[in-house]
């Protein structure tokens, strides 16, 4: 067999091949026409080998003629199909030029079929034997050149400008690779393969054509590129293949780590309906997690908690902010255990919002520690108080036997008026009201005492500090006259309320003023004062201070002054001033001391203004 | 048997204990004032009569222990009687010290305190009547020359005239002169009697000390 034969057919064969694998690309993938056009331009080069081997094996001149006009339907069809496969797969060259590429190459093919023979050759004289290598003879054909055939040079014009300009910008955008194999391929075989038919067409060489080679390597540049495309598809596949089997691991030993974790573990979507509870979890409440999913996890909640632990969530989960809460939540064993609970809302990398995941500790034995705690402060702020109406003594004794001398003087006197016989009613009924009023005053003084000195609970109101020290500095008058003391209040007036046990306030106060009577036990009668002031310190913090003119802080004390059993007096206890200050810490504020200016000490809290204002 | 023209005065701060000791004492037939501070009771003028005055101890400004200090100073008369909520033994006995009639602590018995006041305008009339007897009886020695004074106070030891004439270095007729004209201003007839005048008049007896300082 003819090798030219074998040659052409396995052009032919070649083109063919990749262009039905590409045609079954498409069809799986039909939104994507690079492929479609790759067949079509694989499938033209096919053909035209066809042709170029039919011409070559031609007998007579009107055979070659015919068979050229119409090798030029697949040449159109390569040429339009090569435009748009480049414009869409570099996804470069000006438009304007692509359709002119295909408009002037239409009007070739029309321009082919008005003329006789055909586009490239006016009149067709004779065919020769051309003896080729290995003593192959191919037609070759001779005759005059049409003109008009340069209307199809420059359609080929057009089509190396449009693809170098795709290139140059596919280059230029970074794309170097398409553009280098893609774009230099198409403009080298194009080039190459035009070259050869204008100089047979011209006459300027004796030879048969043979574009579908230069073609040839254009499909096969352009299938090279493409297949490189689908192995990196394939890569891509497999990289989500492991990942997602990464995913799955990760999945599973964040699993592990829930059910492994001596705490308890939520999750929640986006709904707020609970998703996963850890194993820890669920040993714990005893449940199914199919019971806990949802909001089934709430029913172990105690009901005193549920309303605010599900409004603390919600509030929470609607403003995508993290949460902490402390709840009673039943034990597989019925009994509820406080718990701490710390929520953290989820996000995608996208920072798409996930829903929640939080953990839970058992706090009860902390509880019931700091509970424990409490009662003993309590007691001891309770014993200092009773200790503190020892000290007040005088105060007390002062503001009980007022209103009594009252009551048995009055009384006495109506007896008298009674037993001289000459009653003045309205006297006596005078005299009875002053008796009642002044049974009243005492017994105020006596509930007044009781409340300092009963043990009670702490009870936090709403507080007005001046009112605080207005009535301590009443209080310990009294002792102050005792002391031969002076005691002024100078208050900020309008202050806000603080939220406060008003008992444990004064407490503080007295406290405080009788340590200064204390201090000024050998300062100068005339100069012994005590001064109660009030102050907006900054945003919502008051603070109150007492300043004396006795001896101040020795400056071994300052350090210590706070402490439990620290004390500069022969007959303390040292425990006034630590629960001073365990008061005031227990209502979030602070206390310091310090020498003032001017002889005497200055002790200073402050205490945080109510929020609700 | 209340004290004819007397007056009693309440001082306290506290309005309560204030209206109660008014009732009280009125009850008792006693007139009767009251103020709610010292200082305002200071600025009245002194009663002319028998005088009593209930004070507290501790009181703001002026107190109890202050006035009682003001009128010694004063040489007023007013018998203190004082009343305490909360009193401590040293201020008891210094307002007692100081001539306090008694230091009662409240509440106290209506009777204690009665019985305090009746004794108090006694004791301040009393004081009154001496205070008159004194005044008379310095009028009388007031007329004595420095000369016969002199031989007065040696006449109230218990000198003999002659022994009278040895310290003064004169004659014993000198003495008897004085003596006599002494006893005729006094208006008195015997030793006994000239020594109760001077006594009511609280002039010493001269001594040895006394009279060596005087030269």
């Amino acid at each position: 067999m003819s090798w030219i034969t074998v040659l052409w057919s396995m052009n032919a064969a070649a083109c063919l091949t990749l262009a039905a694998i590409y045609l079954l690309v498409w069809s799986k993938h039909r939104e994507d026409w690079v492929p479609l056009l790759f067949s079509f331009t694989a499938i033209s080069v096919a053909v035209i080998a066809g042709f170029e081997l039919a011409t070559m094996r031609s007998e007579t001149t009107e055979q070659f003629g015919t068979l050229m006009r119409w090798a030029h339907v697949p040449i159109w069809v390569l040429l339009v199909s090569l435009v748009w496969f480049v414009r869409f797969y570099l996804r470069a060259g000006r438009t304007w030029l692509a359709w002119s590429v295909c408009g002037v190459r239409s009007l070739a093919l029309f321009l082919n079929f008005l003329f006789s023979p055909n586009l490239n050759y006016r009149q067709i004289t004779s065919l020769q034997q051309v003896s080729w290598w290995g003593g192959e003879k191919v037609s070759v054909a001779i005759g005059v050149p049409n003109p008009w055939t340069l209307i199809a040079h420059l359609g080929l014009l057009l089509l190396l400008i449009f693809l170098i300009d795709a290139t140059v910008s596919a280059w230029r955008r970074g794309d170097r690779r398409r553009a280098l194999i893609v774009g230099g391929g198409a403009i080298f075989f194009v080039t190459m393969g035009s070259a050869q038919a204008l100089l047979v067409i011209w006459g300027v060489i004796r030879a048969p054509f043979f574009i579908s080679f230069p073609y040839l390597g254009i499909v096969v540049a352009m299938a090279y590129e493409l297949s490189s495309e689908v192995l990196r598809a394939a890569q891509i596949a497999g990289q989500l293949r492991s990942s997602e089997s990464a995913l799955r691991e990760s999945e599973a030993r964040f699993r592990t780590i829930a059910d492994s974790a001596p705490v308890l573990i939520w999750m929640s979507g986006t709904d707020k309906l609970c998703t996963f509870f850890n194993k820890g979890w669920l040993d714990f409440t005893g449940r199914a997690l199919e019971q806990e999913l949802g909001n089934g996890w709430a029913e172990g909640v105690h009901h005193d908690d549920l309303d605010r632990c599900l409004k603390v969530y919600a509030n929470s989960f609607d403003a995508r902010e993290p949460f902490t809460m402390e709840y009673c939540l039943r034990r597989s064993d019925g009994e509820y255990r406080w718990v701490l609970d710390i929520g953290t809302p989820r996000f995608a990398p996208d920072g798409a919002f996930l829903g929640y995941i939080g953990s839970c500790i058992d706090i009860t034995e902390r509880k019931l520690a700091e509970l424990d705690a409490q009662r003993h402060r309590t007691e001891l702020a309770h014993l200092s108080r009773v200790a503190l109406m020892g000290e007040m003594s005088a105060s007390i004794a002062h503001e009980l036997n007022q209103p009594l001398t009252g009551i048995v003087s009055n009384a006495g006197a109506g007896q008298r008026f009674i037993d001289r016989g000459d009653v003045d009613l309205q006297e006596l009924r005078a005299l009875l009201v002053d008796i009642s009023a002044d049974g009243r005053r005492a017994g105020e003084v006596v509930r007044g005492i009781r409340r300092m000195v009963k043990k009670e609970e702490t009870r936090r109101q709403s507080v007005d500090l001046n009112d605080v020290v207005m009535n301590v500095a009443h209080m310990i008058g009294p002792d102050a006259l005792l002391h031969s003391c002076k005691v002024t209040t100078s208050l900020k007036p309008n202050l806000p309320p603080v939220e406060a046990d008003p008992i444990q306030i004064q407490q503080v106060l007295i406290n405080l003023v009788v340590n200064g009577f204390d201090a000024m036990r050998d300062t100068p009668v005339q100069n012994r004062k005590i001064l109660m002031a009030t102050e907006r310190n900054g945003d919502g913090v008051i603070e109150v201070s007492i300043r004396d003119y006795g001896v101040g802080i020795p400056d071994e004390a300052r350090d210590r002054l706070f402490d439990r059993f620290f004390t500069t007096k022969r007959e303390g206890l040292g425990m006034g001033l630590a629960i001073v200050r365990s008061i005031v810490e227990a209502h979030h504020g602070t206390i310091a001391a310090e020498n003032a200016a001017g002889g005497g000490a200055r002790f200073h809290f402050t205490l945080p203004a109510s929020v609700t204002h | 048997m209340i004290v004819p023209d007397s007056l009693v005065f309440a001082i306290d701060d506290d309005a309560s204990v204030r209206k109660g000791l008014m009732r009280l004492l009125r009850s008792a037939r006693y007139k009767t004032e009251a103020f709610n501070s010292a200082s305002d009771f200071l600025l009245r003028p002194p009663h002319p009569g028998p005088t009593c005055v209930i004070v507290d101890v501790r009181m703001p400004g002026v107190t109890g222990i202050d006035l009682q200090e003001a009128l010694i100073q004063r040489r007023r008369e007013e018998q203190l009687i004082f009343i305490t909520g909360h009193g401590n033994i040293s201020m008891c006995a210094k307002a007692m010290k100081a001539g306090a009639v008694d230091f009662l602590p409240k509440p106290f018995r209506n009777e204690d305190l009665l019985q305090c006041v009746g004794r108090a305008l006694i004791r301040s009339a009393e004081q009154r009547g001496r205070n008159a007897e004194k005044t008379s009886a310095r009028f009388l020695l007031d007329t004595l020359t420095p000369r016969e004074f002199e031989v007065m106070q040696l006449v109230i030891t218990g000198m003999l005239n002659k022994q009278i004439a040895a310290e003064l270095g004169t004659a014993e007729k000198t003495v008897k002169v004085h003596r006599g004209r002494v006893m005729q201003k006094l208006r008195v007839t015997s030793v006994a009697e000239l020594v109760r005048l001077v006594e009511r008049a609280c002039v010493a007896p001269a001594t040895k000390a006394a009279r060596e300082t005087k030269v």
